[in-house]
């Protein structure tokens, strides 16, 4: 019961620290106190084995400094597992990910969600009883009598399947998941949202490729910093202390880092990752208000109509801003502007406050 | 280190943490004037008012402006107010997607418009600017197309030439904003701020917070070092249009230098500047380096014009404790040497 009370009290005690910080600072910090343990104990293990050669404390160092790149560079690399989900979840990039589960379940559960309801609703609306697709894919007999099942070989996610590169069959698999089970229903999706989901999937394997590359990058930088860490510090004849262990891997680590991001194929790669990423969720979001066209009778607003109203209203309101400069202009000219107040709280200070100025629409 | 010892450390750590009190911008302060999502505020007085012409702080439009007052103890806000001016500043809020038409062009409108309130509310002809960061490249734009508004300008770390070779720079020479602004209408604050860290990630997120690990026994360093780090992290978004101009207009093709920016209907020429202009520089700033800061004084008239320097970074330069025992004490006598008693 104690070892129970005790560790309420601990997780008691973390969470109002967590809740007295930035969700960033407790990730940080929360990563170093792991990055300087798993580093302690590298430190340790040099201590206990000094006949090691600088080879073989590479390779009794790497399970620790694996932990010390994943912990280091988590919170960048995730906008890059974040572009990629849910699609390839065998991806290599993902799998750690995966295996963490917690987000990766929640995320798959939603996404189930959203591909389950409107499938539903279709078949509903459509008036057909559901029937899975067929798992093999025939090629179109165009002779007029085309059955139903020779029919939904044209549909049109049929057709982009067809025509998509070979490296995104990976991708695919998912999108059979999201669309298998509509059948001849697909017809009733507006052609934009077609147009805008080939899109995403045309940008997806670029995404992948990229993704790879940019953490292939961060680990040859780790890699290389690690071999050159090993040999450093089996020269070093003087005792060192944690502190300057600690101080000669961040050195040497931020000596291959700064050498990579300075580099002209990583910002290539950076720079193209963020505008297919937004090019992407562009697309996605297309093609979700192209399919909610479909439905009249929803009572949502998209995200572009909310944008064109958002236009209007700036557009009225500079005018207005406008305006009012040219009368405030007009009174400075006139020398109708009031008199210096003498402090606050006097009427004087009251009246220039609530006067008017160019942009004031109260 | 097994895993008791890193429960017991990371409990300790989070235990001295949830004990602190790390709250920030402690100097009072009323609204006097709203506009959208931008704010005029006016500081309390803590001493008496000696001084004509007020000052008003005009801060970027990424993070927040307490910085300036982020505690009592190195609180910039406070070196002013107890030196007797009379203190304004612009907060520039937090833009939402019902902002992300907002554009430079509004910012620099109202800083027009905040100009205009201090000078109603005092009655006064000219104001004093401090501006700090992408504030202060708002500023110098400001003083360049108003110079008869202002009578002392005052640049802390601002960015004036953005043609320069640190990595954020290169970086963000390299971005397509259009594309980032379509798809988020927004540049999120956490992009933002994975950005700035991504320059140097081994210093800056595991040498960081190492050295907080250390200043576990102090609770007046920790949670000095918490309230940065709050700042840090409090991170607004920009609204789509501004960031399309920010990273077009000035990272991309340098417009301020070039004479090519536009604001207020006009285009701005620095050049035009006149006043005494004082560029408060950071010795070690990675963001924007003092090359950039100290590009304004080739381009001003002013026969008044002097560089600061500091050794310390872009936000340490307004935090530190250092900063504040001569480099603040030596700006605000700057500013006394040029102000007009009332």
């Amino acid at each position: 019961m104690q070892y129970i009370k005790d560790q309420h009290d601990e997780s008691k005690t973390v969470f109002e620290g967590y809740l007295n910080l930035q969700s960033e600072s407790y990730e940080f910090i929360t990563r170093t106190i792991a990055i300087h343990n798993w580093l302690t104990e590298a430190y340790k293990t040099m201590q206990e084995n000094p006949q090691l050669t600088a080879e073989e404390l590479c390779e009794t160092w790497r399970p620790a400094f694996v932990q010390v790149y994943r912990h280091l560079f988590a919170a960048f690399l995730r906008p890059y597992h974040m572009a990629l989900f849910p699609f390839g979840e065998s991806h290599e990039l993902q799998r750690e990910f995966l295996e963490a589960k917690g987000h990766a379940d929640l995320f798959q559960a939603a996404s189930q969600l959203w591909i389950e309801a409107p499938s539903a609703f279709m078949k509903g609306f459509y008036g057909e009883t559901p029937t899975p697709k067929k798992k093999t894919r025939h090629s179109l007999a165009v002779n007029g009598r085309t059955d139903i099942d020779e029919l939904l070989t044209v549909t049109p996610f049929n057709l982009m399947v067809k025509v998509a590169d070979e490296e995104a069959k990976v991708y695919l698999d998912t999108l059979e998941k999201i669309f298998g089970t509509l059948g001849e229903a697909e017809f009733l999706f507006p052609k934009d949202m077609v147009v805008h989901m080939h899109k995403v999937l045309s940008i997806q394997p670029k995404i992948y490729a990229l993704a790879e590359k940019y953490e292939s990058m961060l680990q040859s930088a780790w890699e290389e910093s690690l071999h050159k860490f090993c040999h450093e510090v089996k020269k070093t004849s003087e005792p060192m202390d944690f502190k300057a262990f600690f101080g000669k891997y961040a050195h040497l680590l931020s000596e291959e880092y700064d050498r990579l991001l300075g580099s002209h194929e990583f910002i290539e790669v950076q720079s193209t990752f963020v505008a297919l990423t937004a090019e992407m969720t562009t697309s996605l979001r297309q093609a979700l208000e192209a399919q909610l066209e479909v439905f009249p009778h929803f009572p949502l607003v998209t995200v572009s109509k909310m944008a064109a109203l958002a236009k209007n209203v700036h557009t009225y309101k500079r005018k207005i801003g406008n305006l009012e400069r040219r009368v405030m202009d007009l009174e400075e000219r006139l020398g109708a502007i009031p008199e210096a107040s003498a402090s606050k709280g006097s009427d004087q200070y009251a009246r220039a406050v609530a006067s008017p100025v160019p942009g004031d629409v109260r | 280190m097994t895993t008791k010892t890193y429960s017991a450390t990371f409990t300790e750590v989070l235990a001295k943490i949830a004990k602190l009190n790390i709250d920030v911008w402690p100097s009072k302060h009323d609204i006097v004037d709203e506009e959208g999502i931008f704010r005029l505020l006016h500081y309390q007085p803590v001493a008496e008012e000696r001084y004509r012409t007020p000052l008003l702080i005009v801060y970027a439009f990424i993070n927040r402006p307490y910085v300036l007052d982020l505690h009592a103890e190195v609180s910039v806000v406070q070196k002013y107010l107890k030196a007797g001016f009379d203190v304004y500043m612009i907060d520039w809020g937090y833009p939402t997607s019902a902002d992300q038409f907002i554009t430079l062009g509004d910012y620099m409108d109202y800083v027009d418009r905040s100009v205009r309130r201090v000078k109603r509310i005092k009655g006064v002809d000219q104001v004093n600017l401090h501006g700090y960061c992408l504030g202060g490249t708002l500023s110098a734009a400001y003083t360049a197309l108003r110079q008869a508004n202002v009578k002392n300008l005052m640049l802390q770390a601002a960015p004036i030439d953005f043609h320069t070779n640190n990595l954020i720079a290169v970086w963000a020479r390299s971005l397509d904003p259009d594309k980032v602004a379509d798809a988020y209408h927004m540049a999120p604050g956490s992009l933002l701020n994975m950005g700035f860290l991504m320059v140097d990630p081994v210093n800056l997120v595991a040498g960081k917070y190492e050295g907080l690990l250390d200043l576990v026994d102090s609770s007046k360093q920790m949670a000095s070092f918490l309230r940065m780090d709050r700042f840090i992290f409090d991170s607004p978004a920009i609204p789509g249009d501004t960031y399309r101009e920010y990273i077009r207009q000035w990272y991309h093709e340098n417009r301020l230098i070039r004479g090519e920016f536009q604001a207020l209907g006009e285009k701005v020429d620095l050049s035009k500047i006149t006043s005494p202009v004082l560029v408060l520089a950071a010795q070690f700033d990675h963001i924007v380096p003092p090359e950039s800061q100290k590009a304004i004084l080739r381009f001003v008239k002013s026969q008044d014009k002097d560089v600061f320097e500091m050794d310390k970074g872009h936000i340490g330069i307004t935090t530190s404790r250092d900063s504040h025992r001569e480099f603040w004490p030596r700006v605000v006598r700057w500013l006394e040497e040029r102000s007009d008693l009332k």
